[in-house]
């Protein structure tokens, strides 16, 4: 599990949405495991005794193999992640604290409504920890995709349309964002960093920020 | 391919309850991106009603309208292979039709 630590794991959650992202893999995990048990386990009896497979008519092996079994599973895995989408979504507006996200190619800048007086900060966002935040994400040229995986979900940013997402970062720290969508030759280079800051020194430390290199 | 020469092709009856699905696919996902762009999900007809979600669920019960009637129509063919199989990938549509766009009934929808 070496691979599954890090800036950006997303196995690794540090607030809660991301949490969320991480039970419902697990959730999948633990699943899959005895079903790909289940199913190896009935193919090797059919190969290694012979006539087993005739106890269930052809008919019953469509019925309970490609019906039975895989329907209520995908059901409740499907209601479970869009129940979880739900929560990660939320309402709009409320008590969040509004960030706004610009992707262009090879850099992501933002920019802190909220915050009077906050310069517009390039490849670094800054964030109060243990406050909800919504980011409102948008692009300037093609397609990307917002990703700060131990925060948070993914979002695209869509040139002309705003997109939401909401973070929270438990604790003061130091995370690390990428572009989630193929965008170009500068798509590797998308990465930025995300601090966050004690609540209460939040507006300092943004008012200090450097802009940095356009 | 003998035969006559008149009769319809036979995958007419097996391809149109999921063609209507993906008709249904299309058509709801333009008309929820559409409406979320015109600011439907703004006006709101009943409490927690929204203008948007009224017209996804007038698409849904339009295309779930179809489907039944294909399946209707299909019980009036002679028997045989298209009726059978036209039957049973007609019902399982409908049943596609409704649970893969449940959503619209709940989901957020911008
Ligand atoms: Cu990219």
């Amino acid at each position: 599990m070496a691979g599954c630590g890090g800036d950006l794991s997303a196995l690794d959650p540090a607030g809660p949405f991301a949490e969320s992202i991480a039970r419902l893999w697990w959730a999948m995990l633990l699943g899959a495991i005895p079903l790909f048990a289940l199913v190896v386990g009935l193919f090797l009896l059919t190969v290694l005794r012979p006539g087993f497979g005739r106890r269930l008519s052809a008919k019953g092996w469509i019925v309970a193999g490609g019906l039975a079994l895989p329907l209520p599973v995908l059901t409740a895995l499907l209601g479970y992640a869009l129940f979880q989408g739900e929560y990660r979504l939320g309402r709009p507006g409320s008590e969040a604290l509004r960030v706004e996200a610009r992707a262009r190619m090879g850099q992501w800048s933002f920019a802190y409504p909220d915050t009077p007086g906050a310069p517009v900060t390039v490849g670094v966002l800054h964030l109060p920890a243990g406050r909800l935040v919504e980011i409102t994400v948008t692009s300037e040229d093609v397609i990307h995709s917002f990703w700060v995986p131990r925060l948070g979900g993914k979002i695209d940013a869509i040139p002309g349309h705003e997109t939401r997402l909401r973070l929270l970062a438990e604790a003061p720290g130091t995370f690390g964002g990428v572009c989630a969508e193929y965008c170009g030759v500068s798509h590797t280079d998308m990465r930025f960093t995300v601090r966050a800051h004690e609540a209460g020194r939040y507006a300092a430390e943004l008012a200090k920020a450097e802009t940095g290199a356009e | 391919m003998s035969g006559r020469p008149a009769s319809r092709p036979v995958f007419l009856p097996i391809l149109a309850a999921f063609t209507i699905w993906a008709v249904g696919f299309l058509a709801l996902y333009g008309l929820q991106a559409t409406g979320c762009r015109l600011g439907w999900q703004d006006a709101e007809l009943l409490p927690g009603v929204t203008h948007l979600r009224l017209a996804l669920c007038l698409l849904l019960a339009g295309l779930a309208a179809a489907v039944v009637a294909v399946v209707l129509r299909l019980r009036r063919l002679p028997a045989g292979f298209a009726r059978t199989v036209g039957l049973a990938v007609s019902l399982a549509a409908a049943a596609s039709t409704l649970f893969s766009f449940s959503g619209v009934f709940w989901l957020s929808l911008c």
